[in-house]
């Protein structure tokens, strides 16, 4: 029985390797569960393949943007309202992965590590979006057909109260769905508020002009010669108009091609590149979680006049619209932002509210005194230039950018704040080919801002 | 009502959980209670210069430090004597026939039966016996009064489990309402008849731990459909009667031995009309039809394995016994490639296994053949296609979630959604996948009873063999220790195949896990096993109050 008993650790050994594999297991069920759970397959919250195991999809005012109805997705009853939501939103078949649909089923759903998807017996969850649906479907109007994208967010609160990237299709129409399939509309299932990056254009001379501030003593005061373009090393940066002498406050509202880039190329790759990551290039952003595409500046090959084209937005720089509109709110916050977020609340079936959104801030992107001597240019601007009429009602702080590319109409863009504390609007405006960012990306946000304005006065 | 419904589910899916851990901890109680071992006998060796406490009812005297009663004494054999307590007594037997053994002065050809007293020689040492007088020779196991509390309040507790789960199912499906009740309530009664009458002192835990597991293989079956629910209870019903039999069969263990060979030639010849008359079920011919009843014989001769894999430890130590034995499981392997029944044979393979360590077999022996079982599998898998075929998958689940990793990606799936608390009995969605009731059990009940849940269902077979193990040192006869360790393993090797197939860690076999997957031969085969983990915990019983004086 002595060597019995000593042969019956075989057993034990058994019993022990069996629990180690278990232990494996639970491992990989403690790390892959959600993606198990969330996935096509499980009939729990998919019919045939199709997103049906959530509860609603509501705007901020209340209005359904997508729910659940006899194992079928149905989304809100207005067209434009379809098509200006669908990127926030996202579509039932998980074609969009940055759609709330998509991104957050598993809050749409209910699910987590330890009750499981036991939502599907009880019911699920209901999502609200800080998105207003009404400024989305003004953006998504206004936009008239360009591709681009629109991003306004309240810069006091945080709320992101209007999303909408162009081109978008019908989820309701099947030959919507099928022309986007095909390719027809370039990028349909991109966010490009979250996944598009654009050449900043004359945008980015705030952040040359935040460098300048910062580094240069006599920054109000030196000048630098534009002849239609300035010179550096022997080549030439065109400008688009011959301002001659000319001085920062002055530059920035007419938006001289000439300074900035010999401003940059005095300020050196170092400075800039320092001043570019400060205002939030080469750093991850994010929506809620949902990673955003990183801007990009880099220097560290270029030459002179390379650095030159830089320091006004072209060369290889480029903007991300989350990032960018983060940045927007750190200049009307005095230096810090706050951070843009989608998800207002999740509320479970039984009506408790399991989590809400609130506002976080960001890493700072200059001084306080920075940031207001930087506002004040971006008001100049708008005095001088965009004049203070084209948004009637609003005091608009802003700066345009017009984005160069290849062989193609430039990019227009628009970046700025209401100054006003009953409208604390932030926004970014692309309109892709959209020419002279004075003229469409412009108008896009009077009409965008105008729409938010009277949403508030609601 | 929809409403309420909810609510009860809500409740329910927290409180079957915490039932089943409770249920578990108590188990584990009472199993680890029988690592207290008490005297059976003294031995006083050379004058009483050396005491030494015979604590299991078969020991081995000799000079090797492996004997029970170890000898240093150069005219004593390695192993020289075997001492088994049988229920006529001490019974001393000669190792081997160079072996010579004295009871007071007479020499023991064959056995002698010892009494208190009784001066033995063995070689050039002599001792004397002083048995324990508390022993009991009715020899069953009896318990004190908290291992009977336990056993009581665990009865309780299952069946509350049971209640609360019938509950479920009415709410959920009501028009099968009745057949619901009339299962589940026939199944209670089942146990509460037969439960009282064996009597909580005795080891009942085995069998209670049993019902426990079959009732969560009614509710996967409940599940999926009432007609399957009532088969299930009447092979519950059938189980329960074999594993009775089988009881009272293995507790004559002359009547054992005398079987042994017959019980070999008729498995072997139930196998042998299996590969030529066998039924094709799913690319396997592993079944057979009498009467219009399809059964599995490979799940019954599975039970003859273990009943045959061993004799009392006199008669064991011979070649003879052993090459029988080999011989035994050689053909039946070479059957189960034949029929193609490649998980059952992987099984056979591990119980014989675990059979031949706990004989005693040479250890070289034991690592050889497994090295040869290697080389086997690996040229199964390489070149049978049916077999390639399963691997095409294997680990690789997910890229072919709709194809051939259909069923196990919809396990996991399922686990994930049951999450730990489980969604509730009747609300899962797997049973709708094929063979989900036997192949994907383990999904099942963690889809409608959470994780948690089914992690204590796997635990109970991690349990059963840790309880053979500990009854090994105090068991009647090295028979029941070799048997109950067969049986466990063969229980927890179904488990982990079962279990690891059905979430792609292991190549999906088909392999059933007892109790819980649905099917007639494999209840029926289960239950007869769970007769030699029972016996297995079966001892002489040495009273406590005369111990004492």
């Amino acid at each position: 029985m002595k060597r019995l008993s000593l042969r019956a650790g075989v057993m034990l050994a058994l019993a022990a390797i069996f629990m180690l594999g278990l232990t494996f297991f639970l491992v990989l069920y403690v790390s892959n569960a959600n993606s198990w759970a969330m996935h096509a397959g499980n009939t729990h919250i998919y019919t045939n393949g199709e997103f049906t195991g959530g509860g609603d999809v509501l705007d901020r005012n209340g209005k359904v943007l997508a729910t659940t109805k006899k194992n079928k997705r149905v989304f809100n009853s207005d067209t434009t309202i379809r098509l200006s939501t669908l990127h926030a939103v996202g579509d039932a078949n998980g074609f969009i992965s940055t759609g709330v649909q998509t991104a957050f089923r598993d809050k749409l759903s209910g699910y987590n590590l330890i009750t499981g998807l036991f939502s599907s017996t009880s019911g699920f969850n209901d999502v609200t979006l800080t998105i207003d649906s009404n400024i989305c479907a003004a953006a998504y109007q206004a936009l008239g057909g360009y591709k681009g994208t629109v991003g306004l967010c309240n810069y006091k609160t945080g709320e992101l109260l209007c999303m909408v990237s162009t081109p978008s299709y019908d989820v309701n129409s099947k030959s919507d769905l099928k022309r986007a399939k095909d390719g027809e509309l370039e990028g349909v299932f991109m966010n490009r508020f979250l996944s598009a990056t654009y050449a900043p254009g004359s945008t980015f001379k705030i952040v040359t002009a935040m460098a300048a501030i910062e580094n240069f003593d006599d920054a109000y005061t030196r000048t630098y010669n534009c002849k239609g373009g300035g010179e550096i090393g022997g080549e030439t940066v065109k400008c688009t108009g011959y301002h001659g002498d000319i001085s920062l406050e002055q530059a920035f509202a007419v938006s001289c091609n000439s300074y900035f880039s010999q401003l940059a190329v005095d300020l050196g790759a170092k400075t800039m590149t320092e001043y570019a990551e400060k205002f939030g290039f080469n750093k991850k952003y994010d929506l809620d979680g949902i990673s955003a595409k990183t801007s990009s500046f880099n220097v560290d090959k270029a030459r002179k006049i390379e650095l030159g084209w830089a320091g006004i937005g072209q060369y290889n720089d480029m903007q991300n619209p989350l990032q960018y509109l983060t940045s927007v709110t750190g200049i009307a916050n005095g230096g810090t932002p706050i951070k843009p977020y989608l998800i207002k609340s999740v509320k479970n079936s039984w009506g408790f509210t399991l989590k809400s959104g609130s506002a976080k801030k960001g890493r700072r992107i200059c001084s306080g005194d920075t940031a207001e001597k930087v506002a004040k240019l971006m008001d100049g601007a708008v005095r001088i230039t965009y004049y203070k009429s084209s948004f009637p009602g609003l005091d608009v702080y802003g700066k345009t950018g017009t984005a160069e590319v290849d062989g193609k109409t430039p990019h227009a863009e628009f970046i700025g704040y209401c100054k006003d504390d009953d409208y604390p609007f932030a926004f970014v405006v692309v309109v892709e080919e959209g020419g002279s960012g004075n003229y469409l990306a412009k108008n896009v946000a009077n009409q965008v801002l105008q729409a938010a304005k009277q949403s508030y006065q609601k | 009502m929809q409403q309420l419904e909810l609510i009860y589910f809500s409740a329910v899916r927290f409180i079957l959980p915490a039932l089943t851990v409770l249920m578990l901890i108590i188990s584990v109680k009472t199993v680890l209670h029988h690592l207290k071992r008490k005297t059976l006998a003294r031995f006083a060796i050379e004058n009483y210069e050396n005491v030494v406490e015979i604590k299991s009812a078969e020991c081995m005297i000799g000079r090797s430090i492996l004997c029970d009663v170890r000898l240093k004494n150069p005219t004593v054999q390695k192993e020289h004597a075997v001492l088994t307590l049988t229920d006529d007594g001490f019974k001393l037997t000669p190792a081997s026939r160079q072996a010579e053994v004295f009871v007071n002065n007479y020499k023991v050809d064959d056995e002698a039966y010892l009494q208190s007293g009784d001066r033995i020689r063995v070689g050039g040492s002599t001792l004397q016996i002083a048995v324990n007088p508390a022993i009991n020779m009715k020899a069953s196991y009896k318990a004190d009064h908290a291992q009977k509390q336990c056993r009581a309040c665990n009865a309780v507790l299952l069946t509350l489990f049971q209640l609360l789960t019938v509950i479920c199912y009415i709410l959920h499906s009501p028009k099968t309402a009745l057949t619901t009740m009339a299962v589940f309530g026939a199944i209670m009664a089942l146990e509460w008849i037969y439960l009282p009458i064996r009597g909580f002192k005795s080891n009942v835990g085995v069998e209670i731990m049993a019902f426990f597991l079959t009732t969560v293989g009614l509710c996967v079956s409940a599940s999926k459909s009432s007609e399957l629910l009532i088969k299930q209870g009447i092979f519950f019903a059938a189980g329960l009667l074999a594993f009775i039999f089988m009881g009272l069969l293995l507790s004559h263990l002359n009547a054992v031995d005398k079987l042994r060979i017959p019980v070999m030639v008729l498995a072997l010849l139930l196998f042998f009309y299996n590969c030529f008359f066998g039924t094709v079920v799913y690319g396997a011919k592993n079944w057979v039809s009498v009467f219009g009843f399809l059964f599995q014989p490979s799940e019954f001769i599975k039970v003859a394995l273990v009943f045959v894999s061993a004799s009392a430890l006199d008669k064991m130590l011979k070649m003879k016994n052993l090459i029988t034995f080999l011989g035994f499981v050689f053909i039946c392997l070479l059957c189960l490639a034949y029929i193609r029944d490649f998980g059952a044979a992987a099984i056979y393979f591990a119980a014989m296994m675990v059979i031949l360590c706990l004989r005693l077999c040479d250890l070289k022996i034991v690592l050889g053949l497994g090295g040869a079982a290697l080389a086997g599998c690996l040229f199964i898998i390489r070149f049978i296609p049916y077999i390639t075929d399963r691997f095409a998958t294997y680990l690789h689940a997910w890229d072919y979630a709709s194809s051939g990793g259909y069923q196990q990606t919809q396990t996991m799936m399922s686990i994930a959604s049951g999450g730990l608390f489980g969604l509730g009995p009747g609300n899962g969605n797997l049973n709708r996948v094929f063979a989900a009731d036997t192949d994907l059990v383990f999904g099942v009940i963690s889809e409608e009873f959470g994780l948690l849940f089914s992690l204590c269902v796997v635990l109970c077979f991690v349990l059963y063999v840790v309880y053979a193990s500990v009854s090994i040192p105090r068991t009647r006869s090295i028979y029941y220790a070799v048997t109950a360790s067969a049986a466990s393993a063969i229980f927890l090797f179904q488990t982990t195949l079962n279990l690891f197939g059905s979430v792609d860690l292991l190549p999906l076999t088909g392999v059933t896990m007892p109790f819980v997957s649905n099917g007639g031969s494999s209840m029926i085969a289960a239950w007869m096993l769970l007769a030699f983990i029972k016996l297995g915990g079966s001892q002489y019983v040495v009273l406590r109050s005369k111990e004492a004086s």
